[in-house]
């Protein structure tokens, strides 16, 4: 994908954006629980939420990914931006085949240390509603290498 | 299947039990692939931002942390719970993490037992890639 926002247009905002929805297929769920290993059975079979739940990861990379798209932000020539810290605060699992919506903002841009850094976040809600997962996602910008 | 772990078993320094993850580039590649050509799915891309290889993203190693959890504490962590992951060092192809978690503190509130835990994983060498902390609610009943 294209990172073609520059990091001094960038203005943080506290107001959230609905920018996508998605459904968790089963085979969405089934990428997720493959490449990260985790066969914990309520993801496949049934759970205490009436069939199976999404694996985590299928939440955050949707997540990760609408921020990205949104917020494209191009590092300065020369440097590159890293993903520095995560922060999640799970609500309540999505059921598989649920309809999530996410919405996402960028609420600070700051330095610390000399490096620039933003955060953005993600709100995933289901059909009802219902919080899911708030996903907070800190970016450095700094050098390469 | 019913994974919580009884909270009268655990303590301060009580550790969780731990996973092992062997971080292969196909996983690298299957977990990144709607970011495109990146620094986790293009060996040569890697190189150009002075890499070595291709890493991981840092996503993954939070989501297994958030595995742990989740096979100890079950909904009252998947309706509840939080994680903080700070990204210290880069998850390289063929690296194997071990990923941990332990009680920090362990305090009684009006509607539970409140679980402090630090997280982090390391890699095969030793080194502690992902640090953090998480903490949730052990409801009563």
């Amino acid at each position: 994908m294209e990172f073609n926002l520059p990091l001094d247009k960038v203005v943080p905002d506290e107001h959230w954006e609905l920018v996508e929805e998605f459904v968790i297929t089963p085979e969405l769920n089934r990428r997720f629980i493959d490449c990260l290993e985790d066969h914990f059975p309520w993801y496949t079979d049934d759970s205490p939420y009436k069939g199976p739940i999404a694996e985590p990861g299928a939440l955050h990379e949707m997540a990760f990914m609408a921020m990205m798209r949104r917020f494209p932000v191009a590092p300065p020539a020369g440097k590159q931006s890293v993903h520095a810290k995560q922060e999640s605060q799970f609500y309540y699992p999505a059921r598989v085949g649920a309809k999530v919506k996410i919405e996402v903002r960028l609420t600070e841009k700051y330095v610390k240390r000399g490096k620039d850094y933003i955060l953005h976040e993600a709100r995933l809600t289901d059909e009802d509603g219902r919080i899911l997962l708030i996903s907070r996602h800190f970016r450095m910008i700094g050098e390469r290498g | 299947m019913d994974p919580v772990i009884s909270v009268d078993e655990m303590g301060p320094g009580y550790e969780l039990p731990y996973l092992m993850k062997f971080v292969t580039f196909e996983k690298m590649v299957q977990f990144s692939k709607d970011l495109g050509n990146s620094q986790h799915t293009d060996i040569e891309f890697a190189k150009q931002y002075g890499r070595p290889t291709a890493i991981a993203q840092g996503l993954m190693s939070h989501l297994f942390l958030t595995e742990v959890l989740t096979r100890a504490f079950g909904r009252n962590w998947l309706e509840g719970g939080n994680i903080t992951s700070n990204f210290i060092q880069s998850v390289f192809i063929g690296d194997t993490l071990f990923v941990k978690a332990k009680v920090k503190e362990k305090k009684a509130e009006e509607d539970g037992t409140r679980l402090n835990l630090e997280t982090w994983c390391e890699n095969q060498r030793g080194q502690t890639v992902t640090a953090g902390s998480a903490s949730l609610l052990i409801r009563k009943g």
